[in-house]
């Protein structure tokens, strides 16, 4: 009996990150080719992982016929981006969302109606696309359909690093994240829906895991592409949200649609009967009138009822129990708003890997979607669009593709990163402080208004921290191991954050991308996408600028 | 065992111990890795990892048919293991450290057996066209059909004798083990949908490959149907007999004639239930000489006080060197007096020759270990020089032949009955990759999301004396009937009440989202999340 070394299993398409957009990648792969061999890693468990663990409140983007047309989105869109946006995804994802809600109700999802209507609200600056949904167990539903399907999941099992063969890709190694064991999965295409960085900047509670978005998301997604050749781009798109305090679960901007109240410390009212602004938000909370509230005491019981539903149903259900927890009730209290920490989204900002309509990146084989490649500002609906859509395009990549055969030197060089890993038993820094360290000084470095003599001295830190990831934090266990991966790919994603930041020198995105030494917004020089590609053995990446695709037949500002 | 994370971890996950079941859903769907389950140290024990605390709480409810069923979803031969296993778990119990007893978790499952009607299987289709075959229908091959035969596949078990079971329904003898309670089992385990080909017999090595080419996947869990000689002078004679085959014929029917006095050499289970036997069929003196001191024996403590309250003596401390005959029957088994029996944890006896003892008696039981027929190996291509150790790959029961696995007894050496079936069940799972194509070794060594190393209060715990369950006096044994009664409700009750419950899912890694699957995976709704601290 020959041992191999190690355990190999192969596919046509590996996807990794069984998220919104790793589900429906799956599915839509198995639709148009059954027999195909598909795989996914994933390093949570998939029943409930990623973001939309117990529902979403709506679609966000979805043009209904009759309301609006892709061609309304794609202008709205470039608002909603100050400019920079890329018009064809803009539109390929407009023109599939309705067809996307249809085939959503087919497979059971709940939308509610009036009347036959769709509850429809403005997130949007110009025009209604965000319908409500009301689907706490929408991710088992996608799950049922992939495992029905016939898709193999591996659990618990995170992705180290992408297998090069030439120029392509040719699948992953994994590491199980509880027993530290290797997998090699040889694969002819590969999808990356990791999410993005959410696990970035540290909360103002202090705990590590109390996110706004699933902390789970340590820009896997990003590094993986990048560190084998994807382009990241609109990196330097930090972001926050202001949220209910403490506990930073999102529901704001739906309760505004309903027609709660904002006001800020002096008893203002905000955004009244306007379009409401995330980013501005964020600026009025900082400033001197801030802190914000919410209100909803002035809304009739119906309407009181109406919201609590929903926001203890999906999305974050642990809503209810915080409210009761503090005695905070609707009808008789306002709820405290706060700045939630800083992080890199693709679907709710535009940070991420490049990819074309197609969903294809930079690199041969590797596709991408959801929060890890920005579609941009697509939210769910960009998710479940560019899910399929690289599951389309990998599809008819793999038709062309035997069987995958990785470079040796790709794979001994991801399974040495592990093995000097198992080297730290004795280290004496625990990797939990590490990660709060990092996770503090991106809050202090990077927050906006941003400024180069911060970044500068943010990558002196960072540099200092991957450092001490190498020589001076304890690897003793398998968990060890797992959140030292995680940690790094939170450092490097903060580095390229950094760097994207510096080069855009402009302010841009209201308060995420603002910056005290260069104030204004600058069309002449900087409208435009900022890249970043990886070179092996340079630390700092090659910065590209790119210009906008634009559909010209659109027209309208 | 205290660790840094113990002062600054704040543990977030409340259980309601009432209605915990101790399943550990919550701790696999946690999609943060938060929750780890503090395993039960019975748990912990048995080899093929019974919820023994999931189902001891459930009798203290008073819900022995949930009881049931969770044995059942590990364990295919409840009634067997409830009379006869070798309870791994009662060792590590905690009651243990309060008492001096442990909790009665055998006579809990026999009880719960005994008074449970048992539920038909649901109907399992056959998904995959594959076709298994397993040669050998004791424990081992029968937990792999059934672990195969419930994931889908066609599973036919083959035995060269015509009742299945093995050493179950073959050689233990009928106090001891219960054919009927045997048949249950191994009748329930059919109406999954197993197939049985008995009487079946494979001759030879092209006899094995036609067989093979039957078959997509094979196991071979034939047990060690042959007996370990002593080798030494003498041992041909007509009135020796060896102990596995003596009891083959005992279960036959068979009442052979041993003669007014036997000697019975030999000192684990084997040889004190052929005692046993040999004093059941009527023999007046029956003695046991071992190499083992009182404290050293193999075999069961409570097995040994059977032996005694009936009469049999146990000579400890002499090795048999020759038997002393006359023409073709032996008179008296010669030993020298063992020094020492175990030495750096592994079987090397030492004696001093200066001191002898002559045994004599009418007849001879020789019961010191068995093996597998070397014959039958070496014709189907596996290299039996090297067994058990090389036989067949220790993590994933592998034999050098492509598609041809090896569990029980034949694989790893002796063992006890749940070792044969955590073996088979081993052997199932790597015969599930196999035909699907996938790697045989990823993840096989983690075995859950467990902590092992954790306190366990006994504080508040007062002593409850072990409940003893009825048991025939030693004057009324006749034949072969059964000694130990069980329990009945009221026992198993009270017995389940002396279970400290020690295990419990726990927020343990300090990384919860708040985002709620544990509490909706709950089936039991037995846990409620505390909105994390820092967040609160």
């Amino acid at each position: 009996m020959e041992k191999k070394s190690i355990p190999t299993i192969s596919a046509d398409i590996l996807i990794i990150g069984g998220g919104s957009a790793g589900t429906m990648a799956a599915i839509r792969a198995k639709e148009l080719c059954p027999d195909c061999k598909v795989v996914i890693f994933e390093k949570a468990d998939f029943q409930y992982s990623g973001t939309i663990p117990r529902g979403m409140d709506a679609l966000n983007i979805v043009t209904i016929p009759g309301i609006n047309t892709a061609e309304d989105f794609v202008i709205s869109n470039r608002i909603y981006c100050d400019g920079v946006c890329d018009d064809y995804t803009s539109y390929t994802l407009a023109k599939r969302s309705y067809p996307l809600l249809q085939k959503l109700i087919d497979w059971g999802v709940c939308f509610p109606r009036d009347d036959g209507q769709f509850d429809i609200t403005t997130l949007h600056p110009r025009g209604k696309y965000t319908v409500s949904m009301n689907e706490p167990d929408l991710k088992q539903l996608l799950v049922k359909k992939v495992l029905v399907s016939g898709c193999r999941v591996e659990n618990r099992t995170m992705a180290v690093g992408l297998l090069q063969e030439g120029q392509a890709v040719a699948g992953a190694l994994g590491v199980h994240v509880r027993t530290g064991e290797r997998i090699l999965c040889e694969a002819k295409a590969v999808i990356l829906s990791a999410g993005g960085t959410a696990r970035f900047g540290l909360p103002p509670s202090g705990h590590l895991y109390g996110t706004y978005d699933y902390p789970g998301n340590t820009g896997d997604g990003y590094l993986l592409g990048y560190r084998a050749g994807a382009a990241l781009t609109g990196m330097e798109f930090t972001m926050c949200y202001c949220l209910l305090k403490d506990l930073e679960a999102p529901g704001m901007a739906m309760m505004l649609q309903k027609k709660a109240s904002l006001y800020d410390a002096t008893g203002r009212e905000l955004f009244k009967n306007e379009f409401y602004n995330l980013s501005e938000v964020n600026r009025l909370q900082n400033s001197p009138t801030g802190p914000l509230r919410i209100r909803l005491s002035h809304l009739p019981e119906k309407g009181i009822r109406e919201i609590e539903d929903l926001l203890f149903s999906c999305e974050r259900p642990v809503v209810k129990r915080f409210l009761a927890d503090r005695g905070i009730n609707f009808r008789r209290d306002d709820l405290e708003l706060a700045t939630s920490e800083l992080f890199l989204c693709g679907g709710h900002g535009m940070s991420g890997l490049y990819i074309d309509e197609q969903g294809a990146t930079s690199v041969t084989g590797l596709y991408a979607a959801g929060d890890t490649a920005p579609a941009p500002r697509g939210f769910l609906s960009g998710a479940f669009i560019f899910g399929e859509i690289a599951a389309e395009s990998a599809i008819s990549f793999i038709e062309s593709r035997g069987k995958p055969r990785p470079d040796e030197s790709s794979i001994t060089a991801l399974t040495g990163k592990l093995n000097q890993a198992q080297h730290q038993s004795q280290a004496r820094v625990s990797i939990r402080d590490l990660e709060f360290k990092v996770r503090r000084s991106i809050n202090e470095y990077l927050t906006p208004p941003k400024n180069e003599y911060k970044m500068k001295h943010l990558l002196e830190r960072l540099r200092n921290f991957k450092k001490d990831l190498i020589e001076s934090v304890r690897i003793a266990t398998a968990r060890d191991l797992f959140l030292s991966l995680e940690t790094e790919n939170i450092i490097d994603s903060a580095f390229l954050s950094t760097i994207a930041s510096l080069e855009r020198k402009e302010s841009r995105w209201g308060f995420w991308h603002s910056r005290g030494d260069y104030q204004s917004q600058d069309d002449q020089n900087w409208l435009k996408h900022i890249d970043l590609l990886y070179h092996k053995d340079r630390e700092f990446p090659e910065i590209k600028h790119r210009q906008l695709r634009r559909l010209d037949e659109i027209r309208g500002t | 065992m205290m660790m840094l994370s113990d002062f600054y971890t704040s543990n977030n996950i409340c259980i309601d111990r009432s209605k915990c079941i101790f399943c550990g859903i919550c701790a696999e769907r946690c999609i943060m890795d938060h929750i780890r389950l503090e395993l039960a140290p019975c748990r912990r024990s048995c080899p093929i990892g019974q919820n023994c605390q999931a189902y001891i709480q459930q009798i203290h409810r008073g819900q022995s048919d949930r009881a049931l069923s969770m044995i059942l979803e590990t364990n295919p031969l409840p009634g067997v293991l409830g009379r006869i296993c070798h309870h791994p778990c009662q060792k590590d119990c905690t009651r243990h450290s309060v008492d001096q007893a442990s909790v009665a978790i055998r006579s809990l499952k026999r009880f719960v057996v005994e008074s449970v009607e048992r539920p038909v299987p649901p109907f399992i289709p056959y998904a995959h066209s594959e076709k298994v075959g397993i040669v050998g229908s004791g424990p081992a091959g029968l937990m792999a059909a059934w672990e195969l035969r419930r994931r889908g596949y066609n599973v036919t078990v083959y035995d060269k004798a015509t009742t299945p079971g093995g050493n179950l329904t073959q050689v233990i003898p009928e106090f001891r083990l219960p054919t009927k309670v045997v048949m249950k089992d191994i009748k329930w385990i059919e109406s999954w949908g197993v197939k049985f080909c008995l009487g079946y017999h494979i001759g030879g090595r092209m006899e094995f490959e036609a067989f093979q080419s039957r078959h997509n996947a094979i196991l071979l869990s034939s047990g060690m149907g042959q007996p370990r000689r002593l080798n030494i002078p003498g041992e041909e004679a007509a009135n020796i007999y060896f102990a596995l085959p003596f009891l083959e014929r005992i279960k036959a029917g068979e009442r052979p004639e041993l003669g007014s006095s036997v000697i019975v050499i030999g000192g684990g289970n084997v040889a004190i239930d052929t005692a046993l036997t040999a004093k059941r069929i009527g023999t007046p003196s029956v003695r046991v000489v071992c190499l083992e001191r009182p404290d050293e024996m193999s075999a069961f403590a409570d097995i040994v006080q059977e032996a005694l309250e009936e009469g049999i003596e146990i000579v400890y401390g002499w090795g048999p060197k020759i038997f002393r005959s006359r023409g073709k029957r032996a008179l008296g088994v010669s030993c020298h007096l063992c020094l020492e029996v175990w030495k750096d944890q592994s079987f090397s006896p030492s004696f001093d020759p200066s001191v002898e003892k002559i045994f004599n008696a009418d007849s001879f039981l020789i019961a010191v270990g068995a093996q597998p027929d070397w014959d039958f190996l070496q014709s189907m291509g596996l290299n039996s020089e090297l067994w058990p150790r090389r036989i067949a790959d220790p993590l994933t029961l592998e034999t050098g032949l492509s598609g041809v696995f090896a569990a029980g007894d034949m694989a790893t050496g002796a063992g006890s009955v749940v070792e044969a079936m955590a073996s088979g069940r081993r052997a199932a799972i790597s015969i599930e990759r196999f035909l699907q194509g996938d790697d045989l070794r990823y993840g096989r060594s983690y075995s859950g999301p467990y902590i092992t190393d954790f306190c366990i209060s006994t504080e508040k715990v007062y002593p409850a004396p072990k409940q003893i369950s009825p048991r025939v006096p030693p004057v009324d044994r006749l034949g072969m009937q059964e000694v130990d009664l069980g329990f009945n409700a009221e026992q198993a009750l009270e017995e389940s009440r002396r279970c400290l419950s020690c295990g419990a899912p726990v927020g343990y890694n300090d990384c919860c989202w708040a985002c709620l699957p544990c509490e909706v995976s709950c089936p039991e709704q037995a846990l409620n999340l505390e909105v994390p601290y820092l967040l609160r």
